[in-house]
């Protein structure tokens, strides 16, 4: 027998075939032996399983097992219903929060840094400023005069000063 | 509003109807009542105690929620052992997208083991005490694949038609014909099996 025959069988017993399909297996059965046992088979395991099932019992008390399941109601209750917002104010939640998230997270450290001083400042600048690292001295003396002049550049001061400041001094 | 010790012996269209009206101690009644049922349906398809539990506890919140779509064309305990399949069945199918592919579902297209069975003819009148019989057959269930195992309850359990249980297990007819018949054939052979192994 092929698999077609073999469904058709199963589909006479479970009552799934049209009438005219019906008459055709019947009379297969009939006469045909091995459609026949085959026909017995299936036949016989759907009696054998009718009403035989294992009736499982739930392991757990009708308290316990209430109070989870009113719990869980509670909750789904209890949760907020879907609100009617603005799609544009949906989109920047949507689009927006994970950049929004990021931008606050890089202010607060910022913040945390300024306060730790971890990030340099102005002030800091000033404050570990060398002014003699850049400076530079010139001395000049003159025997005629009898004078010793000590020229001291400083970056911070324009170059026109400087020049100016020593040509008060020569005078 | 019925005080609280008349709803036992309420029946269920009314204890369904206090419970559609928002009445919670109502829809404990009915829970009492079936929830033994829809636990075992559960456990029948799923084979795991802790699965079965959570599956029928988050069928029971899902039909509070509907209560109001449930138009009463069946049952409330129909309705229930539908909603408790379906959530067995997309259990089911998420845990065969996690897992490879057994050689049984292989076998399953071709026919495989069951189709060079011989035939045998497990006797429904045989003298066994209920209790015995009903072990025998939940001990095979265990045996079948789950697609085979599903088909079957569906079946001869639930007494669903062939286009039903397709819809429902999102397959073609033809291939509910094939589980459910080679799933039947291979019932056969393992009752059989424990028979001839008590008879040793």
């Amino acid at each position: 027998m092929n698999q077609e025959l073999d469904f058709k069988l199963q589909a006479y017993l479970d009552g799934e075939l049209s009438p005219s399909e019906s008459t055709e297996v019947a009379t297969l059965i009939e006469k045909d032996s091995a459609a026949r046992a085959l026909y017995t088979e299936l036949q016989q395991t759907a009696l054998l399983l009718k009403g035989n099932e294992i009736e499982w019992r739930l392991p757990e008390s009708r308290e316990f097992f209430w109070s989870k399941i009113e719990r869980d109601i509670q909750r789904c209750e209890s949760a907020p219903a879907v609100s009617s917002t603005p799609w544009w104010i949906a989109f920047a939640r949507r689009h927006l929060a994970a950049v929004s998230g990021f931008g606050v997270a890089t202010a607060l450290l910022l913040v945390a840094a300024f306060q730790m001083n971890i990030v340099p400042s102005n002030d800091l600048f000033e404050e570990i400023e060398n002014p003699l690292g850049e400076s530079s001295a010139f001395s000049f003396r003159s025997e005629s005069q009898g004078m010793t002049m000590v020229w001291i550049s400083n970056p911070s001061s324009s170059a026109d000063e400087e020049i100016e400041t020593a040509d008060d001094l020569l005078q | 509003m019925a005080s609280k010790k008349d709803y036992p012996s309420m029946d269920d269209v009314g204890l369904f109807k206090a419970a559609q009206r928002g009445d919670m101690q109502a829809f404990e009644e009915l829970i009492a009542r079936h929830r033994d049922k829809i636990y075992a349906r559960a456990f029948s398809m799923m084979r795991n105690e802790e699965d079965a539990v959570d599956l029928s506890q988050e069928a029971w919140v899902k039909s509070w929620q509907r209560l109001k779509q449930f138009q009463g064309e069946s049952s409330f305990l129909t309705w229930m052992t539908r909603i408790v399949i379906n959530l067995c069945l997309d259990k089911l199918r998420k845990h065969k997208r996690e897992r490879a592919e057994s050689i049984e579902n292989l076998e399953e297209e071709s026919g495989g083991v069951e189709r060079q069975m011989p035939i045998v003819t497990p006797n429904p009148t045989e003298k066994l005490e209920r209790t015995e019989l009903r072990a025998r057959i939940d001990k095979a269930l265990n045996q079948l694949s789950y697609e085979h195992r599903t088909v079957l309850i569906l079946h001869e359990f639930e007494e669903l038609e062939y286009k039903e249980i397709a819809k429902r297990m999102q397959c073609s007819i033809g291939t509910v014909m094939s589980r459910l018949f080679y799933a039947r054939r291979k019932m056969a052979v393992l009752m059989m099996s424990y028979r001839k192994e008590e008879m040793r």
